[in-house]
């Protein structure tokens, strides 16, 4: 599977336009992070924009007032998260039982975020959104102003952030994060003290986020409310579902999916959001594990 | 031997068509791409949206279909309000898809994000529904130009007020960003013209009540009260409360710095007359507007809103620069840009200045009441013309970066 993953990640720039391609990547990486909590965990975030938006808001700005290099306003943008995840985690994760509350905290956090970032104008920009970030230069010496470079170096973090998911759902970690999925508490009767492993999973989870927000900032050189939004986090939850939610695959061909949707199908207008919906009703009724899910279930993979 | 020579007359045969068809791609030169980029389903759509789309090809049609001897192509996509969306757009669109001018870009953050990438790709745009004025300001650079209104010049709705003698001022302003930079530009304008704020307060943007605030309104004895409330429905709600009150009489107005007569007609007269604001395109304004207006509700089937007029508008002088160009080179046809006269049915006695910003004459409205409204859309009375000289920043208070260096 990972043999495959970075073949298609070679090739993909010749075939495919490769801003394109580092705008699904980016999605990508936030798809599969946010599928770490979804999918191997159970917890079901409804506030992913924030540490996706305020990752890109963070690398923004350091990137273009502290002209850090791109590589580090990317860390910072995951820092960011990580702080967030911790905070958000630590809150939402004190309520026991039904994810109904874990989902309502999390929105409710995200909303927050969303309305400080219309009013600190001063940091976001407010509707303006932060603009003219630099792409800059790599450890000083590498312009990443050509699309090829930055693709290069795109693909090389999503492959990290990637890999560090497989690692971890590989990990006996992972599988206690399954075992919480499954029976949360017969986890906890066997002594694990499930809530930790929930609030580590969930700071991975977010940690991720910020660094994929980060990227897409330093790439198209704009962080906008958008980011933020709760659409978005809504949109994470798309990707995820259509791809097949608890595989590793999944979230990165959703993501692949919908930007592409969004991308080659924006001459038809409004009807993009139709289609979507479509895609996403069909995949609902016809495939309810994801398309990654089925394929993996019909050819006994595990992808 | 005879076989072989049948081959080759077969291989000959099947690329031939290739081949005519390399040769006819030469002959038929390359066509001049206009790229419309919209918000084709967004809260603002009915205001440009597919009709922006349908204004560029009627002006495409209205200069004959063809420029220095090349097809004119219009293109469009919907970046569905979300900036990067709009900037991949960009970038395919001026990469790949050879497209030679961005048209309209509503939006200001999608705006600000195209402006990047065709400053980058020394590509020309004009942007037409983005009300934030960084693109002719701090942002500015020799290929975007900008059509439409910014809130400086919605800001200009109150200096008749002030010559009238209505020069005392209360706002009402909705707490997000548009609110709080139109409040800025309106206090700015406000003190340059001799008038006086007595004061402010800032209104959570879900409210429905506002008579708390439109007390206080009244207890300030201000002369107008200005509603800086963006969103159709809500300025109306405020609007109609404003009236009960008794705010709009013979010494008291009630403005909204801007208004579409699309949302006029949404919300009625019974609950908009009397509102005052500044359009810079109204379709009954005079023959030539109405005249406009009446073809393009034949051919789309609708009125045009202020921003459809203004994509027309740019759309028409994009291609009269590359006529007189004679090419689509950006930077020659910028300098065109600069040197035709602009004056049609949105841009009235426009000049394009250094920094992007086309002035024009701009129109204070006042909304008819039922009574006055004679035929179906027959909504706006103008009380009077704002001069394009007064009506935008002049150039020496521009901030332009660009215009330091030259």
């Amino acid at each position: 599977m990972l043999a495959c993953l970075i073949v298609a990640l070679v090739v993909a720039p010749f075939v495919v336009y490769p801003i394109f391609l580092m705008n699904a990547l980016c999605f990508a990486l936030f798809a599969a992070a946010y599928n770490l909590m979804i999918g191997y965990v159970g917890l079901m975030s409804f506030g992913h924009a924030a540490f996706f938006g305020m990752g890109s808001y963070v690398g923004g700005w350091t990137a273009r007032y502290w002209h850090l290099d791109p590589l580090l306003a990317m860390l910072a943008g995951g820092a960011t998260g990580l702080v967030m995840g911790t905070a958000f985690g630590w809150l939402a994760l004190r309520r026991q039982g039904q994810s109904i509350y874990f989902a309502t905290i999390t929105l409710a956090l995200a909303q927050m975020v969303y309305f400080v970032c219309v009013r600190a104008t001063g940091f976001t920009g407010g509707e303006d959104g932060l603009q003219q970030v630099p792409r800059g230069r790599l450890f000083g010496v590498l312009s990443l102003a050509p699309d090829r470079t930055m693709y290069v170096v795109v693909a090389i973090i999503f492959l990290a952030g990637f890999l560090l998911i497989v690692r971890v759902v590989h990990s006996p970690f992972g599988q206690v994060l399954l075992a919480i999925r499954e029976n949360e508490p017969r986890t906890l009767s066997l002594g694990y003290a499930t809530v930790r492993y929930k609030l580590i999973a969930t700071i991975i989870s977010c940690t991720l986020s910020g660094l994929a927000g980060a990227m897409q900032a330093i790439v198209f050189g704009i962080a906008s409310l958008e980011n933020v939004h709760f659409s978005m986090s809504g949109e994470v939850v798309l990707m995820t579902l259509t791809g097949g939610m608890g595989t590793l695959l999944g979230p990165v061909i959703g993501a692949i999916l919908v930007t592409s949707m969004e991308n080659y199908l924006a001459s038809l207008g409004d009807w993009v959001y139709v289609l979507q919906g479509i895609v996403f009703v069909a995949c609902v009724l016809a495939f309810r594990r994801g398309i990654v899910g089925v394929i993996s279930a019909r050819t006994r993979l595990r992808l | 031997m005879h076989r072989r020579s049948a081959l080759i007359a077969t291989a000959a045969m099947l690329a031939s068509p290739l081949l005519g068809s390399r040769v006819r791609a030469q002959q038929s030169p390359p066509p001049v791409k206009l790229g419309v980029l919209e918000d084709m389903a967004g809260p603002t759509s009915y205001l440009n949206g597919q009709g922006s789309v349908d204004a560029t090809q009627l002006a495409v049609d209205d200069f004959g279909g063809k420029v220095i001897g090349r097809p004119i192509v219009v293109i469009s996509a919907d970046h569905q309000q979300k900036p990067a969306v709009g900037a991949a757009i960009a970038r395919r669109w001026l990469d790949q898809d050879g497209v030679d001018v961005l048209l309209d870009v509503p939006n200001s953050d999608i705006a600000l994000a195209v402006d990047q990438v065709i400053a980058e790709k020394k590509k020309l745009a004009i942007f037409v529904g983005a009300v934030t004025d960084r693109i002719s300001e701090q942002d500015c650079n020799p290929y975007a130009m900008q059509w439409g209104l910014d809130t400086y010049a919605d800001a200009q709705t109150v200096r008749p007020l002030i010559k009238a003698g209505f020069n005392t001022f209360f706002f009402l302003t909705s707490d997000y960003v548009f609110g709080h930079t139109l409040e800025t530009a309106a206090r700015t304008a406000i003190a340059s013209a001799g008038g006086k704020v007595l004061g402010s307060v800032t209104i959570p943007l879900e409210t429905t009540d506002y008579s708390s605030f439109l007390v206080q309104a009244q207890a300030s004895g201000a002369k107008v009260v200005a509603l800086l409330i963006s969103g159709g429905s809500r300025l109306v709600t405020a609007f109609k409360q404003a009236r009960e009150f008794g705010l709009a009489d013979a010494d008291h107005k009630v403005t909204s710095l801007h208004i579409y007569t699309e949302d006029v007609h949404t919300l009625g007269l019974q609950a908009t007359q009397g509102l005052e604001a500044v359009v810079p395109f109204y379709w009954d304004r005079d023959a030539q507007s109405r005249d406009f207006s009446e073809r393009y509700k034949k051919r789309f089937g609708h009125l045009p809103s202020e921003l459809h007029a203004g994509t027309y508008s740019a759309a028409l002088n994009y291609l009269r620069a590359v006529q007189k160009a004679g090419t689509t080179d950006a930077d020659k046809v910028r300098a065109a840009m600069a040197e035709i006269k602009i004056n049609d049915v949105y841009a009235v006695n426009a000049k394009l200045l250094p920094n992007g910003r086309l002035i024009h004459d701009l129109f204070l409205v006042q909304v008819k009441t039922p009574a006055e409204s004679k035929y179906p859309w027959d909504y706006f009375k103008i009380l009077e013309t704002i001069p394009a000289e007064e009506a935008f920043r002049p150039i020496s208070q521009s901030v332009c970066p660009m215009l330091k260096h030259t």
